[in-house]
């Protein structure tokens, strides 16, 4: 027992004395949540705060023009400044450009005609294009119905009731329901930050090879299984100590900073279980590169180059509901996602500990053959 | 006594140790001296139990020696020692992995620490020591419990005169107290100071182990005479002479035999002779003339 403790308070003192990895573990991730949680804000909030910006020109004479504008102005995601001739559009500033023509009356009443152009700035995306299309067309389906109505003797509730049935198709499902930048970025960094434990872990078991303090610990004895697991104990604590630590960042720092807050009113129990499986795999993960690395720099270059790829293949760097569809398949190859997947389950479906059980599954499988490998490659050596 | 049987060890189906039977007896320091490569290292880990042989056994006071038996101590040439932990720190974990506590374990720290004239620095990280600094801690962790068989290789390289001379003092108090020494080194003069015995090793086998008394001035008596014309080569042959360099001869000298009886052959043959060189081999000139011989010595 005394062997375990002395081992656990060296590897405490050696790993707060490395300056170096605690501000990749718990710095990098701190800043990397803050900056892509702002950044991503607009793009991944949806609601109110996702809005597209651009200018209405209005050319139009007439009710029906000024009824448009007016519902053209209340779109959600637009949000539209009123503007002479033809403005410049940039993607910095505002990017698109609704043109209520002069002959909007007249046009009205020609099947065919077109009473509405578009402009867009050239660097705008196609999906945002779609989106101000599809805003634009849905305004003016909604004026027209109401015309429609007025002729046949009804009243505008009437058209929006009776004819547009907006409320036919409601969105109610929670799995259909996609995290917000805040839900996407918190969990995302915090799995990135819990795998790059590989690289102080097995930059100081090499040392420990390279410098033969390994060989005289044998020597005096100790077991080479409880010199490991000396050496994961702690960093598992520090896995822990980042899990809470970034996620009260979201819950308690990013609304002050502007962005959405990380609600932590969900299953705890859940949460704690897919950390602890996160954890167990990064550790896994580690021990097997320690096990293969020579060098220090090799063990350098494994577990950074490896944690960046594992990171973008994952959906951590970029969210997976936003990549095509052959490239979210890919997702599934790397455990970050499957952790990100988990913890999304809590976070954002707000899922239990049956929701999360088979991403767990997943990791703990995982961390079981990485740690046979390791074992394998370790009594060879 | 430390009985090493008839041991061999091979890596990858290539001999490192081939057939070794050496004894090192309590309160006795060996000398394991060897070119790289000799297979000093092999040996110091079949010792230590951290290798397993292919043959043969190894015993201390008649007990097999296995992995982690606390009566032997390994110094490696390496820093074995966390640089980021205080000279102390580094003290009281080793201490910790040796089952030694409590008041116990702090003796045994501060011991270390005053032997190796560590104690002023000891709340110094030990990344910041200067060299010869962190070759006596490496030394310090092995006096935590005081082993029976003291295993160190290179001790001295690279350090200043000081802490040379403390850690040859602290090898000769160890071996006082009754420890057996086995010490590898390459500096030849200092190992002819400090051993009582050599062993020497070439491509895993042992090529010599004896006494260094028996080394130096019995077996390996020499003369060498600087001649004015070089001597005929039948008297040569007959002496068992070779030549040096710059008109120097060497003669070996069998045991009881007067130097008077080469020169009486010489100046028989018609030679003559400027200068005289005799007395004991140096420890390196044997070295040198055993691994380029390869002669096994008994």
């Amino acid at each position: 027992m005394s062997v375990l403790f002395a081992s656990l308070i060296k590897e405490w003192r050696l790993l707060l004395r490395d300056a170096h990895a605690l501000l990749v573990l718990f710095l990098m991730p701190a800043v990397f949540i803050v900056i892509m949680s702002l950044a991503l804000a607009e793009q991944l909030d949806g609601g109110a705060s996702f809005q597209l910006k651009g200018y209405l020109i209005h050319q139009a004479e007439g009710p029906e023009a000024e009824a448009l504008a007016q519902t053209l102005n209340s779109r959600a995601p637009l949000a539209l400044i009123a503007a002479q001739a033809e403005p410049e559009l940039r993607l910095s500033d505002r990017a698109f450009a609704i043109y209520l023509l002069p002959e909007f009356a007249s046009a009205l009443n020609t099947p065919g005609a077109t009473g509405i152009t578009v402009d867009f700035a050239p660097e705008l995306s196609s999906r945002e294009r779609e989106l101000v299309l599809a805003a634009t067309r849905q305004a003016f389906a909604e004026i027209y119905t109401g015309l429609i109505a007025i002729d046949l003797g009804y009243d505008d509730d009437y058209a929006r009731e009776e004819l547009l049935r907006e409320n036919f198709v409601s969105n109610i499902s929670e799995h259909q329901r996609t995290p917000n930048a805040v839900q996407q970025n918190v969990p995302g960094w915090l799995i990135f930050a819990m795998f790059f434990i590989a690289l102080p872990l097995s930059t100081t078991m090499i040392q420990e090879r390279a410098e033969r303090t390994l060989m005289r610990l044998r020597t005096l004895g100790v077991s080479l299984k409880l010199i490991y697991a000396a050496k994961l104990a702690p960093y598992f604590i520090i896995n822990m100590l980042q899990l809470v630590i970034m996620l009260a960042l979201g819950a308690l720092l990013l609304p002050l900073l502007g962005a959405k807050g990380l609600s932590l009113a969900v299953n705890l129990p859940a949460l704690a279980l897919i950390g602890i499986a996160t954890s167990l795999a990064a550790l896994a993960l580690a021990s097997l590169i320690a096990t293969l690395a020579r060098t220090v720099e090799q063990a350098s270059v494994a577990s950074g180059g490896l944690n960046i790829l594992l990171a973008a293949l994952g959906g951590i760097m970029i969210p997976a509901f936003v990549m095509p569809p052959a490239l979210q398949w890919l997702t599934r190859l790397s455990p970050m996602n499957w952790a990100l997947s988990g913890f999304q389950e809590v976070l954002v479906r707000e899922g239990g500990i049956a929701q999360v059980a088979p991403w767990c599954g997943a990791l703990l499988l995982l961390a079981a053959v990485l740690w046979g490998l390791a074992a394998i490659l370790l009594r060879k050596e | 006594m430390l009985n090493i049987e008839r041991l061999s060890f091979s890596y990858r189906g290539q001999p490192v140790i081939q057939d070794i039977s050496l004894q090192v007896a309590a309160g006795e320091i060996l000398g394991l001296l060897g070119p790289n490569g000799a297979g000093k290292t092999t040996l110091a880990a079949l010792i230590t139990g951290l290798l397993t042989p292919a043959a043969g056994q190894i015993t201390l006071d008649g007990t097999p020696l296995r992995l982690g038996d606390t009566r032997v101590a390994l110094v490696p040439q390496e820093y074995a020692f966390y640089p980021r932990l205080t000279g102390r720190e580094n003290l009281a974990y080793f201490a910790g992995v040796q089952a030694l506590a409590g008041t116990a374990a702090q003796q045994a720290i501060d011991q270390a620490l005053e032997q190796c004239d560590l104690t002023a620095v000891q709340h110094r990280r030990a990344g910041h020591y200067s060299g010869g600094l962190k070759r006596r801690l490496n030394f310090a962790i092995a006096l935590l419990r005081r082993p029976q068989l003291l295993i160190v290789d290179e001790p001295t390289a690279n350090v200043d005169p000081q802490t040379r001379r403390l850690l040859l003092d602290n090898i000769h108090a160890l071996n006082h107290a009754g420890s057996a020494v086995i010490y590898t080194s390459h500096l030849l003069g200092e190992v002819e100071a400090l051993c009582h015995r050599v062993a020497l090793l070439d491509q895993g086998q042992l090529l010599l182990w004896d006494t260094l008394d028996n080394v130096l001035r019995e077996e390996h008596r020499h003369l060498e005479v600087k001649c004015t014309e070089p001597p005929p080569v039948e008297v040569c042959q007959r002496l068992g002479g070779r030549a040096l360099e710059d008109r120097w001869w060497q003669f070996p000298l069998a045991q009881g035999q007067s130097p008077t009886a080469v020169l009486t052959a010489l100046e028989a043959a018609g030679c003559t002779y400027q200068q005289l060189r005799y007395g004991a081999q140096p420890l390196e000139a044997l070295y040198l003339a055993t691994l380029s011989g390869k002669a096994v010595h008994p």
